[in-house]
């Protein structure tokens, strides 16, 4: 359900948080990747530098409790020493009773009073055959009851060290409760030439092993204890609290684990536990710390990692900023200025700036730009080059000349009362306009083209009376292609004015269109005075303007086919003086309605 | 900068200051060692022997709370008028607590009634009956009474017990009295009491002729019982309260047949724990001191050898 809940909410953030601008995901990018890098890095290095910081104190600690377990074992050690030195100096070979032996008894006992409580040797029945100082068993003392004497007798070739106890076995003038650690050996008792065991018992004192212990501290709150192979404690900061249960310690269950480190936990607290055993004894040192402890140690690193953390992440921001503004301003400005390009068309200009693809970007669309204007430009010119030879064209047509002279010839036939050909010729005229306005447009079928020079030649036979002859022709498949209207009568016009006005009666003017390969051909062809090819290279370049009849003349034919149906297209002249002229419109063949009135 | 940019950029920034000041003051303010207190112990007129051990405990307790303790009245035999001038001369010097032993603990009622002090007082041995006394440590007496007179209904001869009943007892003597009769009554045991016209049991058997040759004695304070042990111990049982040396020589020697007894160590830990427990605004913990019944026996058995023969 959580899952389908999780799916749906993911849906809704994609499709209604607002679309991210380039600039935002690059910043989101580099920021995310990252600060994933740095949080990883800092991890990585805090585990590192706190495990370090831990192994730290924990060896620190270590180290403590092994040299409280030295300075343990040197004690014990020297203990034995003074043993040794007690027995084999002056109780072994030596007659106890002896004066000198009493002084070197207080001699040895004086020199080791700090550490040493007395000196006393028993003989096998218990009873004391020297001591330093002196001594007296207490009332209800059984010496040979004792363990630490049982003890001596049994393993001779040991040293018996037991555990704290207060001091009742000997009797003192004043009853005195002293903490004593007792040690006892076997020693060999020289009776009046005889030999017989006897114990050698020292009483130490018990703050001899409490001072070696006492000031040790580990990491703030750690201690050390000492306790015997089964966990009986010997020395502990907290003893008397410990046997009245105010404090507890887990001494008789550590006494199973082997000598290292421990994790344990005690009445809610974690703790590190560091076991170590003395030689000889088999005692153990313990060092107890609070794992609190060592984790405090780290707040002041954790504080300052975050610090550091938090001070790149600062820095990251402003980098990333700083960078991500640097590659997106620009593509933020080229999109103003495209947006300004739709908005105020050409009078703005393209941005190019920024980086190499950016400026390469704005630049070449620029270049579109500038293309696209010229285009424009030039598309405008046309159209205003069309209009202008359209109006050039209709112009003619509408010359006074033309008008005045075929209504003269209309009022001589009235005159004349040849009526017939009057309203021919009316008829004729008004044809003629009719096709050369056609409703404004400027692409009219070919039929209504040769139509309307066949209006033309009709008036102009009857104001050039026999001077020649004409025929129209157009096939049948050319009929219903488009051209541009007033193509035709222009060259015509010229054939009559520049060729028949010299004929006497056997001038022919043939007129025919076809379609050839897909394009229309429409040729005017007069058997007049031809032309010199010097006069036909410059009727297409100039636009001489004729005296006579319309005066638009060839060129303005030519480019307007130009215009309309591309450079390929025109108009083609063959010339030949005395022979006549051929004079050809070409263009291609395309049905009437299927060409855009504005091109 | 983007306003969200900006925003998150900001909030960064508060937070690493925030962080900064935090390390500074960590760094660069003196680390305090957990607040060190002052605190005064007001002793009563009760033995060096009585207060050796209650100071072994105190101090230990001080060493690891970091409290600095001042004990006042030592080896003085103090009168109440003169406790009293010490309670006010330790406020005077603005000690941060009191403990107190109290000589007479009505008259120390009286006193603070009626008077401004804003330190925390807190009572060991008798207990003080004021809403300025805010914590009393000790043994249940009463409990200590009735264990006392189970101890006597173990011995063999059931005869007249002998209560020395000490010339002006209040508090604590009184609860332990109390608890020692009721018991005594429950279990049908015979007993006298013998008041004592002044505040010293004076030795040499000179109370032996008002009581019968035969018959246990009991001891209400630890003085009496060492005296008691003096005067009658080579001759019949002798019962009584509290640990000193002389009550653990005559334990082991005999003329003192049992005691019941607190942990004179404990009570002295224990009291400067909880006060200073309670000047750190910690949270108090309830205090518990064990009632022990001790003879020649066990006296030298663990844990008791530990809890009667501190280790100084």
């Amino acid at each position: 359900m959580s899952k389908i809940k999780f799916k749906r909410a993911f849906e809704v953030l994609k499709n209604h948080f607002p679309y991210l601008g380039i600039r935002y995901a690059v910043f989101l990018s580099f920021t995310i990747t990252a600060v994933l890098a740095i949080t990883l890095t800092a991890l990585t290095i805090y585990l590192r530098f706190s495990n370090q910081i831990e192994e730290t104190v924990q060896n620190e600690n270590r180290n403590l409790v092994e040299q409280a377990k030295l300075s343990l074992n040197t004690y014990l050690r020297d203990m034995i020493g003074v043993s040794d030195a007690l027995y084999y100096n002056i109780i072994k070979n030596n007659e106890l009773e002896a004066d000198e032996i009493d002084e070197k008894f207080e001699l040895l006992y004086n020199t080791y009073s700090s550490y040493i409580d007395k000196l006393v040797v028993f003989s096998s029945e218990g009873k004391i055959l020297n001591s330093a100082p002196a001594a007296s068993l207490s009332k209800d003392a059984q010496v040979t009851s004792e363990e630490w004497f049982i003890r001596a007798k049994e393993k001779p070739e040991n040293f018996h060290f037991f555990n704290p106890r207060v001091e009742r076995v000997f009797a003192g003038a004043d009853y005195r409760y002293e903490w004593v650690v007792y040690l006892s050996s076997s020693v060999e008792i020289t009776k009046e030439k005889d030999t017989e065991q006897g114990v050698l018992l020292m009483v130490l004192k018990y703050n001899g092993i409490s001072q070696l212990f006492e000031n040790i501290r580990l990491s703030n709150d750690g201690y050390v204890y000492l306790m015997d192979d089964i966990g009986n404690i010997i020395y502990h900061p907290y003893q008397q609290l410990l046997a009245s249960g105010i404090k507890k310690e887990n001494n008789l269950e550590l006494a199973s684990y082997k000598d290292g480190n421990y994790e344990d936990k005690l009445s809610g607290e974690e703790r590190s536990v560091i076991i170590n055993t003395v030689g000889y004894t088999g005692w153990r040192v313990v060092g107890i710390v609070s794992t609190k402890d060592l984790v405090t140690v780290g707040v002041d690193n954790v504080l300052f990692l975050l610090i550091v953390l938090l001070f790149l992440l600062e820095m990251l921001i402003l980098v990333n900023t700083y960078i991500t503004n640097k590659i997106t301003y620009p593509i933020k400005r080229l999109e103003e200025s495209l947006k300004g390009l739709e908005e105020y068309g050409n009078e703005r200009e393209i941005y190019i700036g920024g980086y190499y693809e950016v400026r390469s970007l704005g630049s070449s669309i620029q270049n579109m730009v500038n293309r696209m204007k010229r285009l424009t430009e030039e598309i405008v010119e046309e159209h205003v080059e069309k209009q202008k030879s359209e109006l050039n064209a209709l112009q003619a047509q509408i010359n006074p000349h033309f008008l005045y002279n075929t209504l003269d010839i209309i009022v001589w036939m009235i005159e004349q009362e040849e009526y017939e050909g009057a309203v021919r010729a009316v008829t004729a005229l008004g044809r003629f306009f009719r096709i050369s306005i056609s409703k404004g447009r400027n692409i009219i079928t070919v039929a209504n083209e040769l139509e309307h020079v066949k209006n033309y030649l009709l008036i102009q036979e009857y104001r050039y009376k026999d001077k020649f002859k004409y025929r129209v022709h157009g096939d049948k498949e050319v009929m219903n292609m488009s051209t541009i209207k007033l193509a035709v009568q222009p060259l015509v016009e010229n054939a009559i004015y520049h060729s028949m006005d010299y004929m006497d009666g056997d001038g022919i003017i043939d007129i025919r269109a076809s379609v050839r390969d897909g394009r229309v051909n429409i040729t005017v062809e007069d058997n007049g005075m031809g032309m010199t090819e010097e006069t036909v290279n410059e009727l297409l370049k100039a636009g001489p303007k004729s005296t006579k009849g319309s005066g638009i003349g060839l060129r303005n034919v030519h480019e307007r086919i130009k215009l309309y149906f591309g450079e390929e297209y025109g108009v083609s002249i063959e010339s030949k003086p005395d022979y006549g002229t051929c004079i050809t419109l070409i263009f291609p063949a395309i049905p009437y309605g299927e060409l855009e009135e504005n091109i | 900068m983007g306003k969200i940019e900006k925003f998150i950029s900001l909030i960064i920034l508060i937070i690493l200051l925030i962080l900064l000041a935090v390390l500074f003051k960590r760094l660069y303010t003196p680390m305090e060692v957990a607040s060190t207190y002052e605190v005064a112990v007001i002793m009563d007129n009760s033995s060096e022997e009585y207060w050796k051990y209650l100071m072994l405990g105190a101090e230990k307790a001080g060493i690891d709370s970091n409290v600095d303790l001042r004990f006042v009245g030592m080896y003085i035999d103090m009168k109440e008028e003169e406790q009293l001038s010490y309670i006010e001369r330790e406020i005077q010097n603005n000690v941060d607590a009191i403990v107190i032993s109290p000589i007479n603990s009505k008259a120390l009622e009286s006193w603070l009634e009626g008077r401004k002090i804003s330190i925390p007082i807190i009572s060991i041995g008798g207990k003080i009956d004021s809403e300025k006394v805010i914590k009393h440590i000790s043994a249940d007496n009463y409990t200590m009474g009735e264990r006392l007179a189970e101890a006597l209904a173990l011995e063999d001869s059931l005869e007249t017990s002998y209560i020395f009943y000490p010339h002006g007892a209040v508090g604590d003597v009184v609860e332990r009295y109390k608890g020692l009769i009721n018991k005594l009554e429950e279990l049908e045991i015979a007993y006298e009491v013998i008041y004592l016209n002044s505040g010293v049991l004076e030795p040499g058997n000179v109370y032996a002729a008002s009581i019968a040759s035969s018959g246990s004695v009991i001891g209400l304070t630890p003085g009496i019982t060492e005296l008691l042990s003096a005067s009658f111990g080579e001759v019949r049982s002798v019962y009584g309260v509290g640990i000193t040396d002389n009550i653990l020589k005559g334990l082991e020697k005999g003329t003192i047949k049992k005691v019941i007894a607190q942990s004179d160590y404990d009570s002295g830990y224990l009291s400067i724990n909880w006060i200073y427990s309670y000047l750190d605004g910690k949270k108090e913990e309830e205090v518990f001191l064990e009632i022990y019944e001790v003879d020649k026996n066990n006296m030298f058995t663990m844990p008791l050898e530990q809890i009667l023969f501190p280790i100084s």
